[in-house]
């Protein structure tokens, strides 16, 4: 059963609101280059077909490693920008070091990255694997990162920690932003001359076929 | 570049109470219509070990009191035999009470003596074979009881790869026990997988500071309590 048909199927008519039998979380995605990240607003590693592990940001006390921003409704057209902020840990085959250092070295590692949300249902009783699949939430860019590392003390021991920040947009980005270049004769064949070929008369005619009106033969 | 952790063993501390508990969190849930307050299950949650401990001899003095109240910081793993508690099945329910002692080096066929004999005896363990893969992350495992008595019942712990269990709800079936744990599984119970009576958890102190704070340097001291908190590995 689909995520929202086992919500409906909980949310029937009769149903009191006060009646609590699933749990909604969200699970995120960063898909840096050699460094895919998951994690979800729990404790503990969610489990998910296909052998995926998501990694409970929460620790026992209730400080998170992830704080992830609201997320806007995106149909205003608008492109907010998201501050993901986002303590390193360390997984198997990439220690926090490496990845920090990594990013902070190459920024395709992060930038242009998709990081996808997603919304996991957790019914009582089903332990961390979910029966029911991930449902997509929303798709954002990651456009940049900060970077911090500290030396901190918690109270009982000195920890060192790396967290980075990402800027990340949603597909609204780049709506207001100008036209590289416009669709003209001269342009398109200065356009080609630049790239090195000779000549380009794809647009000879377009100036010509402009305002007039076509009907069916 | 890889990953390791050193996970180092509890030493033998005597311990005066001890609690295993794995209820997890819980977050408000909500309001019913009377006005109570409802509480939701957090889904998962950790194992946690509260210790507290005995009267022990520390002059002439234990090194091995200073060693724990330095290692036990920092975030170091600890692997900890749950044992001297009333939620680990008895040996003598099981009818191995011989073994209660652990097993003598004498048994062990050593000849001569072994060289490193320490004067303790070795670990006992009893042992039940899963008869059916549970994957990581689900919350029932069912095994074979074999030979053994179908003592296991609510509360008690069991183990699995260094992660201790509390047994939520049992159900037998001739020997077959289908049991469902608390917190759920963290590693796969593969078909034929050894699911042990005498568990060991793998967990980190959350306040060091309250086990150092009692230390003193005296002939006899009590320790501070701690609180293990599971480490997910």
């Amino acid at each position: 059963m689909s995520f929202y048909d086992k919500l409906d199927a909980y949310y029937t008519a009769g149903a009191d609101l006060s009646d609590i039998r699933a749990v909604v979380r969200r699970c995120y995605h960063f898909s840096f280059k050699g460094y895919d990240v998951r994690m979800w607003q729990g404790q503990g590693k969610l489990h998910t077909d296909g052998g995926q592990e998501w990694l409970g940001y929460m620790t026992y006390d209730g400080q998170p490693f992830l704080r992830p921003p609201r997320i806007a409704d995106g149909r205003d057209g608008t492109a907010p920008t998201y501050e993901f902020g986002l303590m390193l840990m360390d997984l198997p085959g990439m220690p926090a070091k490496v990845a920090y250092e990594e990013m902070k070295k190459f920024q395709d590692v992060v930038v242009g990255r998709p990081l996808t949300i997603y919304l996991a249902l957790l019914e009582v009783g089903e332990g961390l694997r979910p029966n029911t699949p991930l449902e997509f939430f929303k798709e954002l860019t990651m456009q940049s990162s900060r970077f911090e590392e500290k030396i901190e003390w918690d109270g009982t021991s000195m920890v060192k920690r790396y967290s980075v920040t990402i800027l990340a947009k949603d597909g609204n980005v780049g709506r207001s932003a100008v036209p590289g270049g416009t669709y003209t004769d001269t342009v398109q064949k200065d356009r080609a001359r630049q790239l090195g070929v000779g000549l380009d008369r794809g647009c000879e005619f377009v100036a010509g076929l402009a305002d007039r009106t076509y009907v069916a033969a | 570049m890889s990953l390791s952790y050193k996970v180092y063993d509890f030493p033998p501390i005597l311990r005066g109470k001890q609690l295993f508990h794995a209820g997890g969190q819980a977050f408000d849930g909500g309001f019913t219509s009377g006005g109570a307050r409802v509480l939701t299950p957090e889904p998962g949650g950790r194992g946690i070990l509260n210790m507290e401990f005995a009267i022990q001899r520390n002059c002439p003095a234990d090194p091995i009191v200073s060693w724990i109240c330095s290692m036990i910081a920092n975030g170091n793993i600890f692997r900890i035999p749950i044992s001297f508690t009333p939620q680990i099945v008895p040996l003598s329910d099981l009818g191995v009470s011989e073994l209660s002692e652990g097993a003598p080096w004498s048994e062990a066929g050593m000849t001569p003596e072994g060289p490193w004999e320490n004067g303790q005896n070795w670990a006992s363990d009893v042992l039940v074979e899963a008869v059916a893969t549970a994957l990581a992350g689900t919350v029932t495992l069912v095994v074979d009881f074999g030979s053994l008595p179908l003592v296991l019942r609510l509360g008690h712990l069991i183990g699995h790869d260094d992660v201790t269990y509390l047994v939520e709800d049992i159900e037998y079936d001739g020997t077959t026990a289908t049991i469902t744990v608390n917190p759920p599984l963290r590693n796969t119970v593969a078909q034929g997988d050894l699911v042990t009576f005498r568990p060991k958890m793998m967990a980190v102190a959350r306040n060091p500071d309250s086990f150092r704070g009692l230390y003193e340097p005296a002939d006899i001291i009590r320790l501070g309590s701690v609180e293990f908190v599971e480490a997910l590995i």
